[in-house]
């Protein structure tokens, strides 16, 4: 791979505008841009839809294929998405598994059900634990101030593709102990390994050749383990839960760093590019913000639940014939949870389509719930707060473009900012 | 501080995620990958019932306090 480095121009990587523009109206970009009033609408209908999100909103599903014939339902109230993303055994991930092969592979923490799932899980998540949030951090401030060098002296540019774009994959690749003068490739993999955005065909390339690269950095630390290092904790890392010490096999570990790039990078730069829209519209709370950085967490949570980047949870497989909220569900039907919807609902929000950072803090579903509710969220908070706090210490003044249009926030299952058009003194 | 309500750890469900640490962090910690109760709990009650509805497995439950039928649970 030494020398295709060079050949990739910066433009192919991962959230550069054309490449994210062209993968993303795949999952509904630039088709809907506001869905939430449908969703109240058909809230009144009750909490459950028939029809995907994509039906809801006249998009064609790429993922229709794997199921042509299955019923679709999608759940819009908070209380059911909840009562269903809790009953793995009913609403298993096994639809996924074969929904997301290609970018995944055979072994994925979210392909999988219990019992696997929960020991992949255990032994999973101390690297994703607050106590080893430092493995992450270490690459993520130095980043970002790389970054914000780059381009401050220019007084002005697209802060969504040149800086919220920009670190994610960086921090993914830095932890795992990808060599520095291979990131460009590791970018490019990464944009590939989305569901629903490249063609199976390159994502499973790309998915093989990430597999191929970090077997050899797996290998490596089984032979030389390293301190406050990511793979190192994963080949060490042991659970015990009665049936004799269990370790991570390469093929789970390889399967995890596949399922790494495509939950953690599009939706952690997506969120802080919402982010920005959100502030940027609101100068008065955005001075607030810099003032009191104890406000940049609530700000941040608020955004997850108000606008979050992903609009439904990974779909789920009934198993069995079943009902809710008294609609029966045949076995083998797929099961859509909108996150959105649900964090949305009057039920479990006051003017829930206000953006109230002030609000008294509840439960959302951003990150969603039950066994598979997010590994990374502390991960994904901690980038959030770092790089929103890094923007307001360096660019004070940092405002819309006047030059140019206000960007709209867009997308069905991903959403995201057109863009971010900035100015600000340098 | 002192709640109306005693918490109770269904541990064998943790799976470690630590979104109850995310609400109410004076109050929930994590040891060996699990769910702890920290030895001086000061998080509001509305933290901790955020913490409780917001973890994933439902491993925390708050069992309300019933001073005249069991006064061995406080503290
Ligand atoms: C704001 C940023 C993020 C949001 C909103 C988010 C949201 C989600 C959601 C909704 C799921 C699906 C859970 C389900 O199937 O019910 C998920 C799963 C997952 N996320 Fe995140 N995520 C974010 C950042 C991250 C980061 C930074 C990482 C890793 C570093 C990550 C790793 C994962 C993994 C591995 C899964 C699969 C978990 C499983 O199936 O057990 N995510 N995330
Ligand atoms: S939120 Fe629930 S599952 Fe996660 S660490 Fe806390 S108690 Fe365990």
């Amino acid at each position: 791979m030494k020398d295709s480095t060079a050949t990739i121009t910066k433009a192919q990587g991962v959230g550069r505008s054309d490449w994210e523009r062209e993968t993303t109206s795949r999952t509904g970009a630039g088709a809907v841009d506001d869905p939430y009033p449908k969703f109240a609408e058909l809230r009144q209908n009750g909490p459950i839809h028939h029809g995907s999100t994509f039906e809801i909103f006249g998009v064609p599903d790429p993922t229709r294929d794997v199921w042509p014939d299955a019923h679709r339902f999608t759940i819009i109230s908070f209380a059911e998405a909840e009562q269903v993303l809790r009953d793995a055994e009913t609403f298993s991930n096994a639809g996924i598994r074969r929904m997301t092969e290609y970018v995944f592979g055979p072994v994925s923490l979210m392909g999988s059900d219990d019992p696997e799932h929960r020991q992949y899980r255990l032994l999973v998540q101390p690297a994703f634990a607050r106590k080893s949030l430092s493995m992450w951090s270490q690459f993520v401030r130095p980043r970002l101030d790389e970054l914000i060098d780059d381009f401050i002296a220019k007084g002005r540019g697209d802060i969504y593709f040149d800086y919220c774009a920009q670190f994610p994959v960086y921090v993914i690749g830095m932890a795992l102990g990808v060599k520095r003068e291979d990131l460009e490739q590791f970018h490019e993999w990464a944009a590939k390994l989305q569901v629903a955005a490249a063609p199976p065909d390159e994502a499973r390339a790309a998915r093989e050749a990430v597999h191929r690269y970090m077997l050899d950095i797996v290998n490596e630390r089984r032979r030389a383990p390293r301190e406050n290092d990511l793979i190192t904790l994963l080949v060490q890392s042991e659970i015990d839960e009665g049936e004799g010490l269990q370790k991570l096999s390469d093929e789970q570990i390889l399967g995890l760093i596949s399922n790494l790039l495509p939950a953690g990078a599009g939706t952690t730069y997506r969120s802080l590019g919402i982010t920005l829209v959100t502030l940027l519209e609101r100068p008065a709370l955005l001075a607030q913000v810099r003032e009191d950085r104890t406000l940049v967490p609530v700000v941040i949570e608020e955004v997850l639940r108000w606008n979050g980047p992903v609009l439904v949870a990974p779909p789920r497989l009934a198993t069995r014939d079943t009902e809710i909220a008294g609609v029966a569900v045949p076995k083998d039907s797929i099961v859509e949870c909108c996150i959105a919807a649900a964090n949305r609902d009057p039920a479990q929000f006051e003017n829930p389509d206000v953006f109230d950072p002030f609000r008294p803090q509840k439960p959302t579903l951003s990150f969603s719930t039950g066994p598979h509710f997010c590994v990374g969220s502390q991960v994904a908070r901690m980038e959030l707060v770092t790089a929103l706090n890094a923007l307001l210490d360096r660019l004070p003044d940092l405002r819309f473009d006047p030059d140019q249009p206000q960007p709209t926030l867009t997308g069905l299952w991903y959403r995201m900012p057109t863009g971010v058009p900035a100015i600000w003194t340098p | 501080m002192a709640h109306n309500f005693r918490i109770r750890l269904d541990r064998a469900r943790c799976i470690g995620a630590e979104n109850c640490s995310h609400f109410a962090p004076a109050t929930f910690g994590n040891e060996d990958g699990q769910v702890v109760l920290l030895p001086e709990p000061h998080d509001s009650e509305a933290q901790i019932r955020a913490a409780a509805g917001a973890c994933p497995m439902q491993v925390i439950h708050l069992d309300p306090i019933n001073p005249s039928k069991d006064s061995s649970n406080e503290g």
